[in-house]
């Protein structure tokens, strides 16, 4: 079988060879098993890791391909989970002590599909506790580290999984995203987050956080492996009430169409919001290479997207608190001190401001849903700072001093309010190395133009390799 | 709108609420409630008179 290096390789560039039988999945396997092994303990990508299930899935995908029973691009491609995602037999702790010992019956929606697809699990990624917080500061199985900097965040609450496809422990990941969980660790890390639209993909099976707000989505170095894993997890499911039953376009496909003359409109009121020096900068050069490749850059201003911050608040507050509350009457000590807090905001949250939160939902759905009648993406950075220190919890911005987790979401929460979809990819390097992240929000179901344009921005401008563990 | 005290809050928490949150916890809870007072009472200023609640029951099919 033929050398790869899973530090260079993307699921796209493995797949062929694969199916060409040039690539072995028990080799890959074992060759991410290996730096799981030698860099785990440092970097805290995972909770659980799968070596015997994950080496068994491998031979019998090897032996199918073999046998000519090649199931198509995720056959034999070594992948993590969130710990929140239920996996039938294998512990799932989401991150927290009171699921410690949780071992689930049955797999969530997502991870069936994957595994039909042929995809290999290496392991269960490690989490900001029950996905509430956007840094993956965790205190029951340490905080993750970020491979660019291991002083430093992966951000939150996906952490692992970003570090696991950062530090090429695996190839591909499934995060969730209620404010930004996906696309805040991608953005932090170099690598690309995908929140697809509310209801595109079933969150069954996944510990909730908030349930209007939760979105799972794929985690990858590439846009084009990003496509590949979406397709794999796209389709209704009757067991998610928020599951939508459409049809399913060919996301792969997609992303070889021209992107010449698409308008994307540049979000004027996160553009003139305080940043971190370097990632105004950034945005502009990020925004003439999209105009280099013909589409057609503008401001648009969206002034009520200064309400998307409050309404996200109470929704998350009320829901989370809602789920929570039995284990919050019984076992309220077991959770970290910042969850344990962060969930109680949720017991002094009004019903009608609740509801008064829904109805500006719709406002903001619809301010957005202006916005992309006259264009066919938005442009945003993703975040307004690079990774912080792990210690840090508050951060000098606009000449205060602010903490850092309501900056983190600064940028991403608004569209989980609205349902937009919102792919997070690489957008360049800060003056100290570390990556800066820009956000490109779709149409609702319209992925398809959000990948092409990310897959052809990446195309045409290279991010630098990502950071060695050694 | 007037922010909550911690007596109130911890009021709610033990009539109401039942999670028994200590003092040092409600000192905690009640600054970050405080800071989103200003932008949740802009929300409850917004006129939306023509605007529906986006959680609808819907009966499903058997």
């Amino acid at each position: 079988m033929a050398a790869f290096n899973l530090q260079e390789e993307s699921i796209a560039s493995l797949a062929p060879r694969i199916a060409k039988k040039e690539v072995s999945p028990v080799e890959m396997v074992h060759a991410c098993l290996e730096r799981i092994e030698a860099h785990n303990g440092r970097v805290k990508a995972f909770i659980t890791v799968c070596s015997e299930h994950a080496i068994e899935a491998a031979r019998s995908a090897e032996a199918e391909i073999s046998a000519g029973r090649y199931r198509g691009p995720l056959h034999g491609i070594p992948i993590s989970f969130k710990d929140l995602v239920a996996t039938q037999g294998i512990r799932t702790t989401a991150g927290s002590k009171i699921l410690a010992n949780w071992i689930p019956e049955a797999d969530a929606t997502i991870v069936q599909r994957l595994k039909e697809a042929g995809a290999i699990m290496v392991g269960k990624a490690n989490q900001h506790e029950f996905a509430y917080g956007p840094t993956g500061v965790n205190p029951h199985y340490g905080t993750a580290q970020n491979p660019w900097d291991t002083a430093r965040i992966p951000g939150g609450s996906s952490s692992g999984s970003g570090v696991s496809v950062a530090g090429s422990l695996c190839l591909g990941s499934i995060g969730t995203d209620s404010g930004g969980s996906v696309r805040i660790p991608a953005s932090l890390l170099g690598i690309v987050g995908l929140k697809p639209t509310y209801g595109l993909v079933s969150c069954q099976g996944i510990i909730p956080l908030a349930w209007s707000l939760d979105h799972a989505g794929p985690m990858t170095r590439t846009v084009a492996d990003a496509a590949l894993m979406l397709q794999a997890i796209v389709g209704y499911d009757p067991h998610d009430p928020a599951s939508r039953n459409r049809a399913i376009p060919d996301y792969f496909q997609a992303l070889q169409g021209d992107v010449k003359g698409l308008r994307v409109g540049l979000v004027k009121e996160y553009l003139d919001s305080p940043m971190e020096e370097g990632i105004k900068d950034a945005t502009k050069a990020f925004v003439k290479q999209l105009e280099s490749l013909g589409t057609q850059v503008e401001e648009v201003s969206l002034p009520q997207l200064k309400y998307a911050s409050a309404v996200s608040f109470l929704i998350m507050a009320s829901e989370s608190m809602t789920y929570h509350r039995a284990y919050m009457k019984e076992r309220a000590a077991e959770y970290g001190q910042d969850i344990r807090i962060r969930l109680g905001l949720g017991q002094f949250v009004l019903a009608t401001q609740y509801i008064q939160a829904q109805r500006v939902r719709r406002v903001l759905y619809r301010h957005i849903q202006g916005a992309l009648e006259r264009f066919d993406l938005l442009l945003t950075p993703a975040l307004p700072i690079t990774a912080p220190r792990i210690e840090e919890r508050e951060i000098r911005m606009g000449g205060k001093s602010i903490d850092v987790r309501p900056v983190l979401t600064r940028f991403t929460r608004s569209f989980n309010v609205t349902g937009h979809p919102a792919l997070s990819l690489p957008g360049g390097l800060s003056p100290s190395g570390l990556p800066i992240g820009m956000q490109l929000i779709g149409r609702p179901f319209g992925e398809e133009t959000l990948l092409r344009l990310g897959h052809a921005y990446q195309e045409a401008f290279p991010f630098p390799s990502l950071p060695s563990l050694a | 709108m007037k922010p909550l005290s911690e007596e109130t809050l911890s009021r709610i928490d033990q009539e109401l609420a039942g999670v028994g949150f200590s003092r040092q916890e409600l000192q905690q809870i009640a600054p970050q409630i405080g800071a989103w007072m200003g932008e949740v009472a802009a929300l409850e200023e917004l006129e939306l008179s023509e605007v529906e609640p986006s959680l609808t029951y819907f009966p499903e099919p058997l």
